[in-house]
């Protein structure tokens, strides 16, 4: 579990302080206000930690870090992503379950970083990372592209999920932990998705249909189901989701969102960015419903706020632009 | 101008433009005898007929809010209802306490607006309690043509329009 967390210039964002993080964590914010960067930065972090010393991978740290920053992000040299307004360096930290991580470059840096915690050791369990957009028509795309071709195009955000949902289902029982969110997405979906073949099939009873021909919000949410089939996903993941909203019907929105909750009883953590009204107002309900605590960064002008789900819905430009249309109405109605 | 207090919010009329129909004489009478509701008041304004609601609060529990919207939506419907019976002169809802400029019964055949005014209610939590009201109302809107089916704002929004003080 991530515990706190600091990024200081990347980008357009000087310094967002994520404090006391909790099993689920919502960022906001308009479109390019950095929502995604943030969600991609303690990607790298954990994905790193969890990356390095994992079986015969004799890469440093160092190295893991600059490949994770360079493939995540995708440009030309690493230097590129320091705040251009800032002579600092980029600096990356956070505290992962007991352990302090932190990476920083400066503008010159081409393909290495310059300073990366010295004491790091092997994170067994894997976060992912959902883009907005589902992976699954673009499977072998994405692999040829990452892969083979080694072009730019789809991030390692894409790539890492690629292959998590490549990995082969397991015989045995689940987790038990994951038996009931298991069943709701089953429920949700009237299905499950299967690779054979290279190719995949979204199974619907004895029906088998092609991936290309299912519907986008069905395999966003097969997806998950996957994970947590082939175990990929386990009790200490980290799971980030870019727009859990897109795609999906409101009233699936609000059933995945129960899911999600399950899930992070069960000792996993989210983070999400949205712009949903739809999303918060749910999350809301389910911190009072459940008295958790649903910590909110919302970005506004390059600067961070902070408010909590369990003490009410925060002043923020979503609720701000549902008021907004709410007084349209009524300047039209009276 | 005249004011009135409903539920600790003073509302503005232009004399003669507002009929207090809960303060009737035959309100008791409709209420024990027909078991009708009946809304705070109803007022001219802008060329349409308002018939108004006020509330102090609103609740935040699910079950009460289907009661809360229960009330007050039959209140806006007997309160048309009794207010067709006044015009006419019905003998149940006769009145001579309603200004001759209120008594017009072209007024019936233009706009007409319920309109419920809560005081305190944050901005963030009206439309959730629209939309709960819409539903319920949206047939008896329909009858009578009346869109949106209710007009809900906060204290804030009511005096910016100028309804209260």
């Amino acid at each position: 579990m991530i515990h706190n967390a600091t990024i200081q210039n990347l980008a357009n964002l000087h310094e967002v302080k994520l404090k006391n993080l909790a099993p689920i964590n919502v960022i906001i914010g308009e479109n390019d206000s950095g929502k995604t960067m943030i969600l991609k930065a303690l990607y790298v972090l954990s994905k790193s930690v969890e990356e390095f010393g994992r079986g015969n991978d004799n890469r440093s740290i160092k190295e893991i870090v600059a490949d994770k920053l360079y493939w995540t992000f995708q440009c030309d040299q690493l230097g590129d992503l320091v705040s251009k307004d800032q002579d600092n360096h980029l600096k990356l930290e956070a505290e992962i379950d007991d352990q302090h991580m932190m990476l920083s470059f400066s503008k010159s840096a081409k393909n290495t970083v310059s300073t990366v915690t010295e004491h790091v050791y092997h994170r067994e369990e894997n976060s992912i990372f959902f883009p907005a957009k589902e992976v699954l028509s673009l499977f072998n795309v994405i692999k040829k592209s990452r892969a083979i071709d080694k072009e730019f195009g789809f991030d390692d955000t894409y790539y890492d999920l690629v292959l998590a949902l490549e990995k082969s289902t397991q015989q045995g029982k689940n987790f038990r932990n994951f038996t009931e969110s298991k069943k709701l997405l089953e429920k949700l979906i009237n299905g499950n998705i299967e690779y054979k073949d290279g190719k995949w099939l979204f199974k619907k009873g004895k029906m088998k249909i092609s991936i290309y021909s299912t519907a986008e919000g069905i395999k966003k949410i097969s997806i998950l189901d996957r994970l947590l089939t082939n175990r990929y996903i386990t009790p200490g993941s980290i799971i980030y989701i870019d727009e859990p909203e897109s795609a999906l019907h409101p009233k699936a929105i609000v059933e995945f969102l129960d899911i999600l909750s399950l899930l992070s009883k069960n000792n996993i953590q989210i983070f999400m960015a949205t712009h949903s009204f739809f999303v918060l107002k749910k999350l809301l309900l389910i911190a009072r419903k459940e008295n958790m605590s649903i910590p909110v960064f919302s970005i506004v002008k390059d600067k961070v706020e902070y408010s909590n789900l369990n003490e009410g819905m925060p002043d923020n430009p979503i609720v701000d632009t549902s008021i907004e249309l709410y007084e349209e109405e009524l300047d039209l109605d009276i | 101008m005249i004011i009135q207090e409903e539920s600790g919010m003073n509302f503005v009329f232009e004399p003669g433009k507002m009929y207090s129909i809960e303060k009737d004489t035959f309100n008791n009478r409709i209420t024990s005898k027909c078991g009708a509701k009946i809304c705070d008041f109803i007022v001219y304004k802008d060329n349409k007929l308002h018939f108004v609601e006020a509330k102090s609060s609103a609740p935040r529990d699910k079950e009460e809010l289907y009661s809360y919207t229960e009330e007050i939506s039959q209140k806006f419907y007997d309160s048309l209802l009794v207010y067709i019976g006044v015009l006419f002169d019905r003998k149940n809802t006769a009145s001579n306490n309603i200004s001759p400029q209120m008594k017009n019964r072209k007024y019936l055949a233009g706009t007409i607006k319920f309109v419920l005014v809560i005081k305190g209610i944050p901005k963030s939590g009206l439309q959730d309690i629209k939309n709960v009201f819409e539903k319920a109302m949206r047939k008896f809107a329909c009858l009578f043509s009346i869109e949106p089916p209710v007009i809900i704002m906060n204290d804030e929004q009511a005096k910016s329009k100028g309804w209260i003080e």
